[in-house]
């Protein structure tokens, strides 16, 4: 209750199971977002496993729903689920994670967290029990609602009710609805908060609650401590939503339930184990280990522990005594007896059960003795919950037990007012031993009974009785049976008359001093209850433990009129009188009528009337009447003597009936161990169903590829049978549905290397991993990869091999096609001498192939510094290509670029090179080839000198012709013969010009295709001899020595062998050591001719500056025989072109 | 009109056309000489009044010769058929650049010109 006070938040705990999941949605669906309470979810989770809850949850509920975390602030509005494997705990209102210390199955997680949650809350707190298996959550609802909480259990709505009505048989409930219904009932409850609203005090109507109350369940709270109980009720109010005291007291009539329900909260009492330790120490030292000294082998110890509400007091006291007698070593027993009036609270003392908290509160060897861990709790030993009888007895109204050595009630007074207290001392007293002990709380004292009652340590509230016993409180029992005043009607106008008398000062009064003696009796005789005088009529028998008959403690004299009167008047259901009867006591006689009343309610009243004064009687009288008495004294005698026997087999009957209750106790844990296992079978159920349905999917997921016609797949055994396989493999391997479990080698594969499958089984069982293999089937015209992996079992052992049959056929045509492709490509760029490179710009790393190696001089391809070729590019290009690179790299351009490599055995090379960025895996690379275009620049600069040559050369030749033409034209003697003339030499010009053009360049022309090319206007050079050794003639002289050759041609035309006379023509030159040619022009006449002296012409002028142009000496015969020229001129091989 | 021309021309028609052309115009003709050397040489001799130069001679281009010349002072024609005309323009201020095949009138018409000048 330490933070409660200052935090106002409520805490909504809620404990659910088997079945909760279902019930939380329901619980938190109304929840609106603004709600101002924090709720907590403790559920039953497999540790194992992750927990959805959370996620489940938010999709059904405004409020926000998170799994708590170590250490999380609780906030209204949201809702936390508990971690699975760990417990939950709130502290300050901080959630704590906790490790369970219990094994699985016997965890409490709901307990505990209600249990911290009572301590941290208070009246703030409010626990909330849904569905599930098991009592998990009971115990923890006990310390909530004795820390002034709001509990709450589910209806018959619940799937699995034994959690929920686990928790209602505490009677600590104190709503019951379904879970749709809990949110606005904790709404109500705030409602009614004391704290908030300005209640209307209870005082006022307490009187007529207790009335009623005393009225409905048979048990008188009247003398009970208004303080507390006007705060007990006042919170059973807030708990049924009222502030009015005066609606309350209605609802209590009303209510079948409510008066039940009010009585069990009155009842709560706080106790623990060795409540208040120096106390209990000293009762030790004080009196049990006295009393156990004392004692004699055989003897039995008796306690009294009354209103000891859930035992652990009683079963303090009994290890105590245990302990003590253990180690006085004698061989003594004893009994104690537990007493209260709430049944539900007897339970849990039988049940010897308690949350595992309560274990601090054992001293350590206790705890070793008499604790046994159980499912989340701990429970008394057997052994020594034999000792402990519990049983409901009411202090106030139920005779006391009696022989007792040790009465402890404590913490019981005090809730008992003055006039209460007045009535248990003398009870008490009545009950002990003399010499036994009282032990009493703290807070208690024996007031003013210390004549009764001596202190033996009177801080520590022990006591001895003192005195002769007290008599029995014979006039205390008024009412003997709760059960059945609770069952009927509560309207009787007499019973409410009678009630106005009962328990007043008055009536006491009339009935201690002015009203005849009378007993109360059954049908049987049974004294019920006493008033008046007694001592005449009866004897009151020491012996008896409350527990007497009329006619055998009567009096001789009126035992037999008790009988006849009882009998009478039960049987005629009218009042009957015996008339004077006469009543011998020990010290007299006195005249009586009898008279007996039957009531309403099947008892009888006897009442003795005084007929006479009281003779006192002599020894004498005694004499006389004991003849006259005889026969009745006999049978009397032997009736009393019947009835002891009767009464110790009964007591054996209550004793065996008391081991059986034991017994009962006993398969009651046991079952609720069984409930609690059950319960957890049952959230593994839940969640193997859930798996069921994952498996289910897994399943058809399996089941769908083994139909599947794509995946090709053969699982087999150890032994290399065959477990499963797809129909795709079934296509492979000619498999049929029955082959499954035939050995592998035994089906007929269409594969062409069966034999693959068995070593890759093979290899795999041995725990290889084998590379894939390609298998082909010739008939089906497939190929496939065949991998082999190892069939694991769920243990994670090989248990055979999954064959894997991939349908690579496609995969491999496109394979062989690219491949193809590649060689192509491969081929086209070996041929074109086209090289390729790849230049990440991020590392400026450049990948090369072999071409592009030997471009740049280097050994081989390479990844390296794109610096290390840039460095062999000449310094003039160097500069611009890297421009370029980063150009195209930046702008994403394509790259384009001519340029010279200087190599380093000297010779330089020139290459184009062209790029552009491509994507490769995600990297930006710059991919580019290079050509090697040398030969194609070497080949433009040659055309260019050709080109120049060719131009310069026309140009001359158009300067001959030019010249030519005009000095023709000097000498010309007509237009027609100057245009023959010049004509026929520019032919031989154009000639000779075909020579030149036709050569290559830089190349010197044969002299002998000069001549040949020069006759060929004249016939078949072969008639004509022609000889000489290879002699070259340069372009500079060429047209020179065409001219010449041409004007002799012409002259020989025109004069000689090739024209009008019959001859040959012989040329014949040779090539002397000095470098010089010798050319011999000889036209040899068939007939002598007398060839006349012609003038020198414009031709023999040309002759003569051809020569002098290139050097030449010339010398001209004419003979008869014929006519000869020589020519003599510097060989000159090499010339280049002018 | 008289005169002293020298001519280097390799090309023994067109040498031999211009020197009736020139002769034609009563100028004396030196050469022609159809190498470089051999223009030297008349050169070392004496001084033409002027020059008409082919620029690839025999024994190679002609500048030898033109430098000498137009330290001379003597002015020079260039009638070559791969003249290039701004080299020449450039290293040769003044000369005159006639190129292959010329119109004789232009060369003659040089030639008077200069004649003209000179006289």
């Amino acid at each position: 209750m330490n933070a409660a006070a200052q935090d106002p938040l409520y805490v909504v705990g809620i404990g659910a199971s088997a079945g909760g999941l279902e019930a939380l949605r329901e619980l938190l669906e109304p929840a609106q977002a603004d709600d101002p309470c924090a709720y907590v979810v403790v559920q039953h989770l497999d540790p194992n496993h992750e927990s959805l809850l959370a996620e489940l949850l938010d999709r059904s509920t405004a409020l926000g729903v998170r799994q708590a975390r170590d250490g999380e602030t609780l906030r209204a509005g949201h809702v936390y689920t508990i971690p699975p494997g760990a417990g939950l705990e709130i502290r300050d209102g901080k959630l704590h994670l906790a490790q369970f210390t219990q094994p699985r199955g016997l965890r409490r997680p709901i307990d505990d967290f209600f249990e911290s949650l009572a301590i941290d809350r208070g009246v703030r707190g409010v626990s909330v029990i849904l569905s599930g298996t098991g009592t998990d959550g009971s115990v923890g609802l006990r310390a909530v609602k004795e820390h002034g909480g709001f509990c709450i259990a589910q209806d018959a709505s619940a799937r699995y009710d034994s959690m929920p009505s686990s928790a209602v048989a505490t009677g600590m409930v104190d709503v019951v609805c379904p879970p749709s219904e809990v949110i606005a009932r904790i709404a109500d409850y705030r409602e009614v908060d004391p704290a908030r609203v300005k209640a209307v005090p209870v005082s006022g109507s307490l009187a007529e609650i207790c009335a009623a109350l005393h009225r409905l369940t048979g048990h008188d709270f009247s003398h009970y401590k208004r303080s507390t109980l006007e705060r007990r009720i006042q919170r059973r109010m807030q708990v049924v939503g009222l502030v009015d005291s005066k609606a309350y007291l209605a609802r209590l009539e009303a209510e079948p339930d409510e008066p039940l329900a009010l009585l069990g909260d009155l009842l709560i009492n706080v106790t623990r184990f060795f409540r208040d330790t120096d106390h209990f120490e000293a009762l030790h030292r004080e009196v049990i280990a006295p009393m156990v000294a004392r004692a004699g082998d055989g003897q039995e110890l008796r306690v009294w522990v009354p209103g000891c509400s859930s035992g652990e007091e009683a079963y303090s006291i009994a290890m105590m005594i245990d302990q003590a007698i253990i180690a006085s070593g004698k061989a003594l027993d004893f009994q104690l007896f537990g007493t209260d009036i709430d049944e539900r609270m007897l339970g849990i003392a039988r049940a010897g059960r308690y949350p595992v908290s309560a274990l601090l509160d054992l001293p350590e060897e206790m705890r070793e003795a008499y604790a046994i861990g159980r499912d989340g709790s701990f429970q008394i030993s057997t052994a020594l919950r034999d000792r402990v009888r519990f049983s409901p007895h009411s202090l106030i109204k139920d005779p006391p037990f009696s022989r007792l050595d040790l009465v402890s009630c404590r913490n019981l007074l005090i809730y008992f007012g003055d006039k209460l207290q007045a009535r248990v001392l003398p009870i008490f007293h009545y009950a002990l031993n003399p010499g036994g002990y009282l032990f009493l709380g703290p807070s208690e004292s024996v007031g003013r009974f210390d004549a009764l009652f001596a202190p033996v340590d009177g801080a520590l509230r022990i006591f001895e009785s003192v005195g002769p016993r007290s008599p029995y409180p014979a006039e205390l029992p008024t009412n003997r049976d709760p059960v059945r005043r609770i069952s009927t009607p509560p309207h009787s106008p007499q019973a409410q008359q009678k009630k106005d008398w009962t328990g007043t000062v008055a009536s006491n009064r009339i009935l201690d001093l002015y009203a005849p003696a009378t007993l109360q009796v059954d049908r049987n005789g049974a004294i019920l209850a006493a008033t008046g005088r007694l001592g005449r009529y009866i004897e009151v028998d020491p012996s008896e433990t409350g527990q007497g008959h009329a006619q055998s403690v009567a009096r001789p004299g009126l035992r037999e009129a008790i009988s006849t009167v009882i009998r009478e008047a039960s049987g005629a259901g009218v009042r009957k009188v015996v008339r004077d009867v006469e009543v011998i006591s020990e010290t007299g006689r006195q005249k009586v009528d009898v008279l007996a009343d039957p009531l309403s309610d099947e008892t009888i009243l006897i009442v003795f009337r005084d007929r006479a004064a009281f003779e006192p009687i002599t020894e004498d009288d005694i004499d006389e009447i004991a003849p006259s008495e005889s026969h009745v004294q006999v049978l009397e005698a032997e009736l009393r003597a019947t009835r002891n026997r009767l009464r110790s087999t009964v007591e054996e009957l209550e004793t065996a009936n008391e081991e059986l209750k034991s017994s009962n106790e006993e398969m009651m844990s046991m079952n609720e161990e069984l409930q609690s296992t059950n319960e957890e079978l049952a959230t593994v159920n839940d969640e193997l169903k859930t798996k069921v349905e994952e498996l289910s999917a897994a399943n058809a997921d399996l089941r769908n590829i083994f139909d599947s016609k794509l995946h090709a797949m053969v699982t087999v055994d150890r032994r290399k049978r065959l477990r499963n396989f797809t129909d795709g493999a079934a296509e492979v391997i000619r498999l049929r549905a029955s082959d499954r479990g035939r050995p592998l080698s035994d089906v007929q594969s269409s594969l062409d290397q069966p034999e693959v499958l068995s070593e890759l089984i093979d290899a795999v069982l041995a725990g290889g991993a084998p590379a894939a293999v390609r298998v082909s089937a010739q008939s089906l015209g497939k190929v496939w990869s065949l991998s082999a992996t190892p069939y694991l079992n769920a243990r994670g052992e090989i248990a055979g091999a999954t064959l894997i049959f991939t349908d690579v056929t496609q995969a491999l045509e496109l394979e062989n096609e690219l491949a193809r492709k590649g060689e192509r490509l491969q081929l086209a760029l070996e041929i074109t001498k086209v090289g390729v490179w790849s230049l990440d710009p991020e590392t400026n790393l450049v990948e090369i192939d072999d071409m592009i190696a030997a471009f740049y001089g280097l050994v081989e391809g390479a990844t390296l510094p794109a610096e290390a070729l840039f460095a062999r590019i000449v310094p003039a290009d160097r500069d611009r290509v890297a421009a370029a690179i980063a150009e195209a790299i930046s702008q994403d351009q394509n790259f384009d670029a001519h340029f010279e490599l200087s190599l380093p055995d000297g010779s330089s090379r020139h290459l184009r090179g062209v790029g552009r960025l491509m994507e490769e895996g995600g990297r930006k690379r710059l991919l580019g080839l290079n050509v090697d275009i040398t030969n194609e620049q070497e080949t433009a600069q040659m055309r260019e000198l050709m080109l120049r040559e060719m131009n310069h050369r026309v140009k001359n030749l158009f300067s001959i012709v030019s010249g030519m033409l005009r000095i023709a034209g000097r000498t010309a003697e007509s237009p027609r013969a100057l245009v023959e003339d010049v004509s026929h030499r520019i032919n031989a010009l154009a000639r000779s010009h075909d020579l030149a053009r036709t050569r290559r360049l830089g190349q010197a022309i044969s002299l002998g295709d000069v001549v040949r090319t020069t006759l060929a206007p004249y016939g078949d050079p072969e008639t004509f001899t022609i000889e000489g050794p290879e002699v070259f003639v340069s372009t500079q002289s060429l047209t020179a020595l065409a001219l010449v050759f041409h004007e002799w041609s012409t002259n020989a035309a025109k004069y000689g062998v090739l024209g009008p006379l019959q001859g040959r023509l012989e040329i014949r030159w040779s090539l002397d050591d000095d470098d010089c040619v010798t050319m011999t022009w000889n036209e040899i006449y068939d007939e002598a001719f007398d060839v006349e002296t012609r003038s020198e012409g414009f031709g023999s002028t040309l002759i003569d500056i051809s020569a002098q142009q290139i050097g030449a000496d010339i010398e001209t015969q004419q003979t008869p025989q014929g006519r000869g020229y020589r020519i003599t001129f510097a060989h000159d091989p090499d010339a280049e072109q002018d | 009109m008289s005169g002293e021309v020298l001519l280097a021309e390799d090309e023994a028609v067109v040498a031999l056309d211009l020197q009736f052309m020139l002769e034609d115009m009563g100028v004396q003709v030196r050469g022609p000489c159809a190498t470089v050397q051999a223009g030297l040489d008349l050169v070392a001799e004496r001084l033409p009044d002027m020059a008409i130069l082919d620029v690839m001679l025999a024994d190679g281009e002609v500048y030898e010769l033109a430098d000498k010349l137009h330290d001379a002072k003597v002015p020079i024609l260039f009638h070559s058929g791969h003249a290039d005309a701004h080299h020449l323009a450039a290293r040769y201020p003044g000369a005159a650049i006639c190129p292959k095949p010329a119109m004789p009138s232009e060369i003659e018409a040089k030639v008077s010109q200069w004649l003209a000048q000179s006289g």
